[in-house]
């Protein structure tokens, strides 16, 4: 196994969208980093992620906590929950994704981890499962807040491609 | 799927499935080196879409997802696989936007390092083009 860094992006000002577009097809999986911050909203603001420009064909099953309460499992097509200004200054939440089979021919499945941090009751964690019904290789991956508010400058997404290597002498039946 | 003969070269193991189940709803399980003693167990907490729940459990396997006709996604991390000294943990991610997301923690009570990891749906089979992919994360 090879992780393999294809670009990093960071804003130097605050922009509406993050996008990485030509993604290399000679990869098995891919894995995104996230470390981002919205100018605006709420705790509650998500950001969502696109494939190959399309804005349709999604599906997610969530669970998730708010920093109180009991937790919480809906469908909703957020992948993270971001910092706003409202929350702690310098602070930026953290999602992953995990992409498998990226360049193949079925229907897109992948896997998210995100947090937002604040020095306050009111902090977001949530597990996502996500479906693109597409069976397109996935070419180019968009973030952009859906209530169109920007990200602040800092705002950091790397993207990994992960290859598989020889099979090191491990049988396989 | 079995994966045998892993070499103790590396730090951590990761398994990756991608696909779904022809039929049911199966436990997605993982047992080591063939060890069918009731020596695994788990914890894990999940998310339906309209409930949420957690559990424990206890067997001959861990179970680390409930695979059915949905398509998901399973990534499965095995820390210091090649241990000696220590039970074996993990920590395992089932996606499923059709179904549910889930998130288990489970512990394999044995100090053997792992050689051979099976990755099996109880009951069932796999789709054609399911994909199950063992890592290996270099120290």
């Amino acid at each position: 196994m090879t992780m393999t860094l294809i670009e990093t992006k960071t804003l130097g000002t605050a922009a509406a969208s993050i996008e990485f577009t030509s993604i290399p097809q000679d990869g098995t999986d891919l894995v995104v980093l996230m470390s981002l911050r919205e100018a605006g909203g709420s705790e509650a603001d998500g950001i969502q992620m696109r494939f190959n420009s399309s804005s349709t064909g999604y599906s997610f099953r969530r669970l998730f906590g708010a920093g109180s309460g009991s937790p919480t499992s809906d469908t909703g097509g957020a992948i993270l929950w971001m910092n706003s200004n409202t929350s702690t200054s310098n602070t930026f939440a953290n999602a992953s994704v995990y992409i498998p089979n990226y360049a193949g021919s079925t229907n897109k499945s992948f896997s998210n981890d995100g947090v937002s941090e604040n020095n306050a009751t009111t902090a977001y964690q949530a597990i996502v499962a996500g479906l693109w019904s597409n069976t397109e290789a996935i070419s180019s991956i968009s973030f952009a807040n859906p209530s169109a508010r920007n990200l602040v400058a800092g705002s950091t997404i790397s993207l990994y491609k992960i290859t598989k290597g020889s099979s090191g002498g491990v049988v396989v039946s | 799927m079995s994966f045998s003969s892993i070499p103790a070269s590396f730090r951590d193991l990761v398994l990756v499935v991608d696909g779904a189940a022809t039929g049911g709803v199966n436990g997605a399980i993982l047992r080591f080196n063939g060890d069918t003693g009731s020596n695994y167990t788990g914890v894990d907490a999940q998310g339906t879409g309209s409930s949420t729940g957690s559990g424990t459990s206890s067997g001959t396997s861990a179970e680390i997802g409930v695979a059915g006709t949905d398509r998901f996604v399973i990534t499965s991390q095995i820390m210091d696989y090649s241990a000696t000294d220590k039970h074996k943990t993990f920590l395992s991610r089932h996606s499923s936007a059709g179904d549910r997301v889930r998130m288990t923690a489970s512990r394999w009570a044995n100090t053997g390092a792992i050689n051979t990891v099976l990755f099996s749906i109880t009951g069932n089979s796999y789709i054609a083009g399911t994909t199950v992919s063992l890592y290996g994360i270099a120290s």
